[in-house]
């Protein structure tokens, strides 16, 4: 076992340059679980095929993925001295003609290719920093995503991986604290509180105490943590072991939905290679620092992302919230101290860390800085996942760097933040910075980043009652209100869609959205309402036509006659 | 005594403008209560952690548009709002029924008869409908409250009326839910379930039987069985206790016995005689008959809670079909139908022949304390003979062990003490069917206080076992063995208490000279149990504070020398006299404490139990007097739901008495119902059941309390104290004018020194009762004894040689 981490790093420095310059030609395919749907794995296979047929020697590594979920599957061919080309839209019919064209005959193939990346260019191909979807990027949690083999901790470490653990180590906690305490960072799941003046209540709280990683990402529309732990899960270790020196952790848990099998996978075998080369459990790089990292693929429930449902998830109960207080920083994890932070939040640390809280700072704007890291989905050219400054013009982000609808027609709006997020029309966001007090004031939060392009095509009625059927799905049925009044939405919805509905109903659905908001127990229960609430508020004339004139606009809810239609 | 601050640990509160003065980590709910402000609740019982689903008992801070939950927000000071400086506390000021407040109980109420059938709820004839009237409204009979079987017993009833819901605002619609009706005892209708988790909060926090658990999720959540299995079935875990049906605020669960007879006429408090807990329950009645019970929630010893004997098996012995109910005379074979007087006569003539030593009494923990005290006094001044024992005395030397060792062979603390225990160590019988109620505080202490539960059972397997955490399977017959095995590992490892033994506690050095001699690798050897286990029970008992000890006595096995051992780690570790830790043993029979009390019992082993059937056999004594039922108690276990099982006394006591009593001249017995005594007996007198007469029982704790008669005696039964006055004064004492169970008691009450400050109005008047001594009216009773100095001759506790 090496004993310092010089040693480590010397390790990892030579493997990742043996690999970098081995002198064949570098196949990397960027596989996660939605390349794998869209055939990551077939296009991975007939790579292999095609080099052995022609005998062609290369080598071909999975890598993560860098988000452009438009062009899956997405390959990259790096012929020694030259540019990495990136390819989207491949698929196994046409990886022989690619292999054989770019490595044997030197034909780049720029009808396939997306773009260049690193130095040097290549005729016909322009670089991939100038592809609409780039432009805006600035890469801070993602910086490893597409450049390294997911959760090889060799990998990780060389492109400058644990020096910031290193680093922390060495250093007292309090000043560790005050150096993420500067950068201002918010709780990136949606709550936004200043991740470090959270870290605060545990500093001095008694052992045991447990940090809760809350990876629980239930929401449609959203997978930047699921991103994080397929491709890049040391970043989040990292950020995980540093934070857990700060607070003294004895022991995290990271709560990862179970449905991410990838992901899961991905985050086991990290921790795994960080056990054997002492980078977690006792004694960590022989300070005298001792934490455990244990990775818990629990869930199938969205309430699992709760705080304190989280808790019980954890200890094995059936997960409901707790009523608060006593607050999780006193009474948590089996009634331990517990801190809890999303994967995301916890990501930046290694960052901030290297960079300092100053510079963070200097990338968003005052009153929400660093990068925000959006899920990008609906109706637009450009889908995927995409790392941002907070700040830019959403009329940037949406026509720009998704290039507009999918569909042709105008943009209607954007539904934000998942179903216990919101929503606002096009009119009165398109002048809007991506920040968080000016999109919450119009009920439309951007909440943990998940962002879903509505063109003229969708029905907001029908949106929404997808929406809250979610939600009624989701409840845990503890406190009554939420219990009730989110099935009451959902049927009071489906009259309105249905044609069976009356103008009351709007105002009803706006009494227990009230109900729900004032008396449910946690944020579950409370925010149920508000996707309904700011559809009402910002497309009134969108449902008083299916009241009225018993039409839909967007010609989605056909039956307008009367026939109730029931749902499963 | 005028207080112009609250003491530290007190704080302020005000709720509607009403200043509340509570101790610091109340609730704003709690406060309100105390203070006599009504908080509509549904999901809050107060046997139960407060948990915050049902949102009913919202209150709003003064001037803020903000809503807490009152049953979890604690009434402390907060955080002063911003232009104060940081740190600052104030009192909070809450508001409980705003506009504001009132609107979102409304609509969460709304929401709820959304799916409750409430077809009565929010009409203004309701007073004036019955189950049977046509409804002019014509409202289906599954929606009408008329018609539920919790009509005007229902929370949500109440708690919509005081809101003032004057019309269902939501659609509604029934869930046609299958009614759940194959249980024994109770019904479930989850069509009328509002999910307040009551019923599952109850059966895993409390009772521990973990039988039921919410199953889905949203809108579709409701209680369930694993594997959806009836709760008849042994597998789903149920011990039928029936917690879950007094905790449902509607009409969900429901008793199958009376369920459509409507609300009682009348209710009698009284205590269960079915063990030695002594639950206070309230029977429901409708005239003269018993419609249900409720266990009474001031209960002293129990505090709402029963068991399936007390909840749903309380009428039992009463409604047996083979009771005694006229006098019988054996002549030759057969058993004749006499009356009182001839009955009264010829026992009389036969005691009176044979008088003196001669005579001897035995009696069983069925008679109350009345029945007890003039039963001993016809033995010693009618009779003159002190050839007097108990049954529970006879089964367990555990009584008088622990008198030796500490004064009175008696449990030394409450048995609610049991809850708030660190640590726990087990013994004996199957608590969770002998004394389920005394199970339920050490679950409580397991799931409330995470106390350590150390479990150390030989021949059986108590279902106690399964919540311990240390969970001791010993060879069989070695429990002493491994006793002696901590007591090693206590003075070994230094765990003795040296301040407390030095100052309480004589023979120490007797007791740790033996202790050298034990090898603890021998004692791993015999019990089965590594020496690091022993140790480790050892640790755990000895040094957490504050430590219990619970030994339910088992007829059936050799107990002898057990309560001796578990006295002395007790008393070395400190584990007694000492606040809330202490000893807690717990014997068959709902009144064997009392009869002890009482004198029922033999002044020296020269007139035991086992000296009384010497006598017989040598012919000595000639004729015996046996009163009350043999039966030890009623065990219960969810497998043989079809048959009462009743513990009958060990099998050698039962061929021994079999033996025995025929070679006497003159057997008497008074009983309820046949048993092998009453086969034997040349006259049998029938007695009354606990639920038709009055008098006092004293349970485990000493807690000495009042059984009121709810039903008329059956046939010619009359109770033991006063068959006893009859035979007395037909042999011509003149002694035995009492007039009713009360006189009997203040006859006790000048006789006994424990009992002297009680009579039956101080009884009746202190509904929880009163634990002894007591040795003046105006004494409030002594919850823990021996807490200054022990009851021995010296006051100091004499530990027991090995």
């Amino acid at each position: 076992m090496p004993e310092t981490f010089t040693e480590i790093k010397r390790t990892a420095d030579a493997t990742w340059n043996e690999w970098v310059n081995n002198g064949s030609p570098r196949i990397f395919v960027q596989t996660n679980a939605d390349s794998m749907a869209s055939g990551a794995i077939e296009v991975k296979e007939a790579i292999q095929d095609t080099l052995d047929k022609q005998k062609i020697s290369a080598d071909v590594t999975v890598v993560g993925s860098q988000g452009m979920a438009f062009a899956e599957v997405v390959v990259d061919i790096i012929k020694p001295d030259k540019p990495r080309i990136t390819y989207g839209n491949v698929t196994p019919e046409n990886v022989p003609g690619l292999i054989v064209d770019y490595i044997v005959k030197d034909d780049p193939r720029p009808d396939l290719a997306l773009g260049t990346q690193g130095e040097g260019e290549i005729d016909g191909i322009p670089l991939l920093k100038d592809h609409p979807f780039w432009k805006l990027q600035y890469p801070i949690v993602t910086r490893n995503f597409g450049h390294i083999e997911p959760g090889n901790l060799n990998h990780y470490i060389a492109q400058g991986g644990y020096s910031m653990l290193n680093r922390a180590l060495e250093m007292e906690r309090e000043d560790v604290r005050k150096e993420i305490e500067s950068s201002v960072l918010r709780g990136r799941g949606g709550a936004l509180f200043p991740a470090a003046t959270k870290w605060n209540f545990m500093m001095n709280a008694p052992h045991p105490k447990y940090l809760a990683v809350n990876g629980e990402e239930g929401d449609a529309g959203a997978f930047t943590d699921k991103a994080i732990a397929e491709n890049d899960p040391h970043t989040l270790l990292e950020g995980i072991l540093i934070s857990a020196y700060t607070m003294g952790i004895d022991k995290s848990f990271v709560h990862i939905r179970a449905e991410y099998l990838v992901a899961v996978e991905r985050l086991r075998r990290a921790v795994h290679e960080l056990e054997e080369a002492n980078l977690v459990g006792e004694n960590i790089l022989g300070t005298d620092f001792s934490t455990e990292i244990e990775i818990e693929a629990t869930g199938h429930a969205y309430i699992c992302g709760e705080e304190t449902a989280l808790m019980d998830s954890v200890e094995g109960k059936r997960g409901t919230p707790r009523p608060r207080p006593p607050f999780p920083a006193a009474y948590g994890i089996f009634g331990r101290p517990t801190n809890i932070n999303n994967v995301k939040t916890l990501s930046y640390v290694p960052a901030i860390f290297e960079h300092g809280g100053e510079w963070f700072k200097s990338i968003g704007v005052e009153a929400a800085t660093g990068t925000m890291f959006l899920s990008l989905s609906g109706d637009v050219k450009h889908s995927g996942f995409a790392e941002v400054p907070l700040g830019v013009s959403l009329r940037e982000v949406v026509e720009d760097m998704c290039g507009g609808t999918k569909s042709g027609t105008s943009f209607k709006g954007i539904q934000t933040g998942g179903p216990l997020g919101g929503g606002a029309d096009w009119d009165s966001l398109k002048d809007l910075p991506l920040e968080f007090d000016p999109l919450n004031g119009l009920g439309a939060p951007v909440g943990s980043g998940g962002m879903m392009m509505l063109g003229q095509g969708t029905c907001i009625v029908d949106l929404t009652h997808n929406l809250m059927q979610f939600n009624a799905a989701e409840s845990c049925g503890k406190c009554f209100p939420c219990r009730k009044g989110t099935g009451h939405i959902v049927r009071t919805i489906n009259r309105v869609m249905t044609g069976l509905g009356k103008m009351e109903d709007l105002d009803e659905i706006v009494y227990m959205g009230d109900t729900m908001r004032d008396g449910s127990l946690c944020g579950l229960g409370q925010l149920a309402p508000r996707i309904t609430t700011a559809m009402l508020r910002h497309f009134r004339s969108e449902w008083e036509s299916h009241l009225v004139d018993k039409t839909c606009p967007a010609g989605v809810c056909g039956n307008l006659d009367g026939q109730e239609i029931t749902f499963s | 005594m005028t207080t112009t601050e609250a003491p530290p640990n007190m704080i302020t509160i005000m709720i509607d403008n009403q200043e509340v003065t509570v101790p610091r980590g109340t609730t704003i709910l709690e406060a309100a209560k105390s203070a006599g402000i009504y908080i509509p609740t549904l999901c809050w019982d107060p046997k139960l952690k407060a948990y915050g689903a049902c949102r009913m008992c919202v209150v709003q801070p003064e001037g803020r548009r903000q809503f807490l939950a009152s049953c979890v927000t604690p009434a402390d000071p907060v955080p002063a709002p911003p232009p104060a400086e940081r740190g600052t506390m104030v009192s909070q000021s809450v508001r409980t029924n705003t506009p504001e407040v009132v609107d979102l109980r409304k609509g969460v109420l709304g929401l709820l008869m959304s799916e409750h059938p409430h077809g009565c709820l929010t009409c203004d004839r309701i007073t004036h409908c019955g189950p049977t009237d046509i409804c002019l409204r014509n409202v289906s009979v599954t929606d009408r409250c008329v018609v539920c079987p919790q009509n005007q017993r229902c929370e949500l009833q109440a708690v919509v009326e005081i809101t003032g819901v004057d019309e269902s605002i939501y659609d509604y619609g029934y869930r046609a839910l299958p009614i759940r009706d194959e249980d024994p005892f109770f019904d479930r209708d989850y069509n009328l379930c509002i999910a307040c988790v009551r019923c599952v909060r109850v059966c895993n926090e409390v009772v521990g039987a973990d039988a039921i658990s919410m199953v889905q999720r949203g809108d579709r959540v409701l209680p369930g069985t694993p594997f959806d299995l009836p709760l008849s079935d042994a597998a789903s875990g149920c011990i039928h206790c029936g917690a879950c049906v007094d905790a449902c605020p509607v009409g969900a669960l429901t008793e199958k016995d009376n369920k459509w007879a409507g609300l009682p006429s009348h209710t009698v408090t009284t205590v269960c005689d079915q063990c030695e807990i002594g639950c206070q329950l309230t029977v429901e009645m409708q005239g003269e008959k018993v419609l249900r019970v409720v266990p009474d929630l001031d209960g002293g010893a129990n505090g709402g809670l029963a068991c399936v004997k007390g909840k749903f098996q309380l009428t039992d012995s009463t409604r047996r079909e083979d009771r005694f109910l006229v006098p019988l005379i054996r002549q030759n074979t057969s058993a004749n139908p006499s009356s009182w007087d001839v009955a009264l006569g010829f026992i009389s003539d036969a005691l009176t022949k044979n008088n003196g030593e001669k005579f001897a009494l035995i009696t069983t923990g069925t008679s109350s304390n009345e029945d007890a005290y003039l039963l001993q006094k016809l033995a010693r001044q009618v009779q003159g003979s002190n050839n007097i024992d108990n049954v529970p005395r006879a089964l367990s030397p555990a009584i008088n062990e622990m008198a030796n060792a500490v004064g009175i062979g008696v449990s030394t603390n409450e048995i609610k003490d049991i809850s708030k225990s660190k640590s726990i160590l087990f013994m004996g019988a199957d608590l969770n069917s002998t004394h389920p109620v005394a199970a339920y505080q050490i679950h409580k202490a397991v799931n409330y206080v995470d106390a350590d539960l150390i479990s150390v059972t030989s021949t059986t397997y108590p279902e106690i076992s399964r919540a311990a955490t240390q969970n001791l399977q010993l060879n069989n017959g070695t429990e002493l063995a491994f006793l002696r095995g901590m007591l090693k590992v206590v003075f070994d490892e230094d765990l003795i208490d040296q301040e407390f033994i030095e100052k309480r506690v004589e023979n120490i050095q007797s007791l740790r000279e033996s202790v050298a001699s034990i090898k603890l690798d021998v004692v791993s050897s015999e019990t089965g149990i590594s020496v690091d286990l022993i140790q480790k029970a050892a640790r755990s008992y000895a040094s957490s504070t504050p430590s219990s000890i619970v030994y339910a006595v088992d007829p059936s096995s050799d107990s002898k020398g057990i309560a001796a051992m578990l006295t002395n780690l007790a008393l070395v570790t400190g584990g007694v006299g000492n606040g809330s830790s202490g000893v807690h043993i717990f014997l068959p029979q709902g009144n064997s404490q009392g009869i002890q009390d009482i004198g029922a019992a033999p002044r020296d082993t020269e007139n035991d139990f086992e000296a009384i059937l010497d006598g017989i056999e040598s012919g000595n004594i000639t004729s015996l007097l046996w009163v009350g039922d043999l039966s030890t108690s009623t065990s219960f276990t969810p497998t043989s739901l079809e048959d009462r099982v009743e513990q009958e006394l060990p099998d050698a006591m039962i061929t021994r008495l079999k033996n025995t009593l025929p070679k006497l001249e003159f057997l008497a017995a008074v009983s309820l119902a046949p048993s092998i005594i009453s086969e034997l007996a040349d006259v049998v007198l029938p007695t009354t059941s606990f639920m038709e007469r009055d008098g006092t029982y004293t349970n485990s704790e000493r807690r000495v309390q009042r059984i009121r008669a709810s039903l008329q005696p059956a046939g010619e039964t009359k109770p033991v104290w006063e068959i006893v006055k009859e035979i007395a004064t037909n042999m011509g004492s003149a002694e035995f004018d009492y007039s009713s169970a009360s006189s009997v008691f203040d006859d006790i009450a000048n006789n006994v020194e424990t009992y002297k400050g009680l009579s039956f109005e101080r009884l009746d008047s202190e509904f929880t009762g009163v634990q002894w001594p007591v040795p003046d009216t105006d004494h409030p009773g002594t919850p823990t004894l021996h807490n200054d100095k022990f009851s021995t001759a010296s006051g100091l506790a004499r530990v027991t040689s090995i």
